[in-house]
């Protein structure tokens, strides 16, 4: 009986336990979710920079690789077609079929790909995979832009013509 | 009853504990976090810099085999010199910088227009032309991240010096040849292991002589205005 007294007593007393005990294991929840935000914002952080980088990357292999038989790098070739270069070297349906296959090659899983290049009132715009439209205003987008120059031989005063060039990454929905 | 008021205190006592240490773990962890970050943020500035600087000497290169082959076209119309080339090339090559270039997040890039120090250029014994140099560019980004230069280095495939010495030479043969069409056969017979490609006509009774480089040059055509 007198355990059994002793017993209930402690029950009682052991209110202040319990709280603690629960207050605890709120903190401990609470911390796991703390630590575990900031240890994905890390991550999410650095998953950014690996995507900017290849958005980088990308733009310097367009710059550097050459379209299959022509002697012409992919941006010189896709800038000829928009400034209107005359004799045109790649033809456009050609370059757009070659640009295609390179940019599905190259674009990471899961993202697409938008190079776009502009000169005064004419542009290219090309998506890979084909299907895949522009991105949506939420969509988080790597983006890498340059230009490329042409000196236009007996042009006159318009003679070096430049042409504004974008890669842009972004993941599909 | 000894453990209720036993257990009242402790709870204080461990509430304080908890705040106390809940706000120098919140602070810590928010102040590695931010360190973390902030050392992203500048790698991600230092690769955008160098992707910047990269991406213009490409394009600054690229502009320059460019301004070479126009330069080539325009004086070779008039079998103009090679002085005259290379003052068309440094001209367009520089109309190229003095456009400049505008990024987003960066402060300033600054590219020096070129001059004979900052750019040579050298005629190679094939008559080809190579254009290489130095420009002491700088590339700064908002975050502090800085690059700088512009290494140039261009050959370009043309063979203006020899071009301009065949056509001259040829040229004077045509003035006095007495059959244009049959001097135009041999030029191209005996030219073409060099890959020169000659023609030979009269347009609006000017004599007119067209060589081509058929490596991938255009044409250069003395012309006889009389």
């Amino acid at each position: 009986m007198a355990v059994l007294k002793g017993g209930l007593s402690r029950e009682k007393g052991g209110v202040s336990d319990i709280l603690s005990i629960a207050f605890m294991f709120l903190i401990v929840v609470f911390a796991g979710v703390l630590l575990h935000s900031y240890r994905f914002g890390a991550i999410n952080s650095a998953v950014d920079r690996q995507m900017q980088l290849k958005a980088e990357y990308l733009y310097r292999t367009l710059e550097l690789s050459q379209v299959e038989n022509y002697s012409l790098s992919y941006l010189g070739a896709v800038a000829e077609n928009v400034i209107g270069v005359s004799p045109q070297v790649v033809p456009g349906d050609y370059l757009r079929s070659e640009l295609d296959l390179l940019l599905s090659y190259l674009r990471p899983p899961g993202y697409a790909v938008v190079l776009e290049l502009s000169y005064e009132n004419s542009s290219w715009v090309q998506f890979s995979p084909k299907d895949v439209g522009p991105p949506a205003p939420d969509v988080e987008k790597f983006t890498f832009s340059g230009k490329f120059t042409i000196v236009i031989a007996g042009a006159g005063e318009n003679r070096v013509a430049q042409a504004n060039a974008t890669v842009t990454i972004f993941k599909m929905g | 009853m000894r453990e209720e008021s036993g257990s009242a205190e402790l709870l204080a006592i461990f509430t304080v504990f908890v705040v106390l240490s809940g706000v120098v773990a919140l602070n810590t962890f928010e102040a590695g976090y931010a360190r973390q970050m902030d050392a992203f943020q500048k790698r991600m500035a230092v690769d955008t810099t160098r992707a910047v600087a990269s991406a213009v000497e490409a394009e600054l290169n690229d502009s320059l085999r460019s301004a070479v082959a126009a330069a080539m076209f325009e004086a070779g119309k008039f079998a103009g010199s090679k002085a005259e080339v290379e003052a068309r090339l440094r001209d367009y090559f520089n109309q190229r910088i003095a456009a400049g270039w505008s990024y987003s997040n960066f402060e300033n890039i600054h590219v020096p227009l070129s001059d004979e120090n900052s750019l040579q250029i050298e005629w190679l014994p094939d008559g080809s032309v190579r254009a290489h140099g130095y420009l002491a560019a700088t590339f700064s980004h908002v975050s502090g991240a800085k690059a700088y230069g512009i290494k140039l280095d261009a050959g370009i495939a043309p063979r203006y010096g020899r071009m301009l010495y065949l056509a001259n030479l040829a040229y004077s043969w045509a003035q006095e040849a007495p059959d244009i069409g049959a001097l135009e056969r041999e030029l191209n017979e005996n030219y073409a292991a060099e890959m020169f490609s000659f023609r030979i006509y009269w347009e609006n009774g000017a004599l007119r002589l067209t060589i081509t480089e058929l490596y991938g040059g255009r044409a250069i055509t003395p012309e006889n205005e009389g």
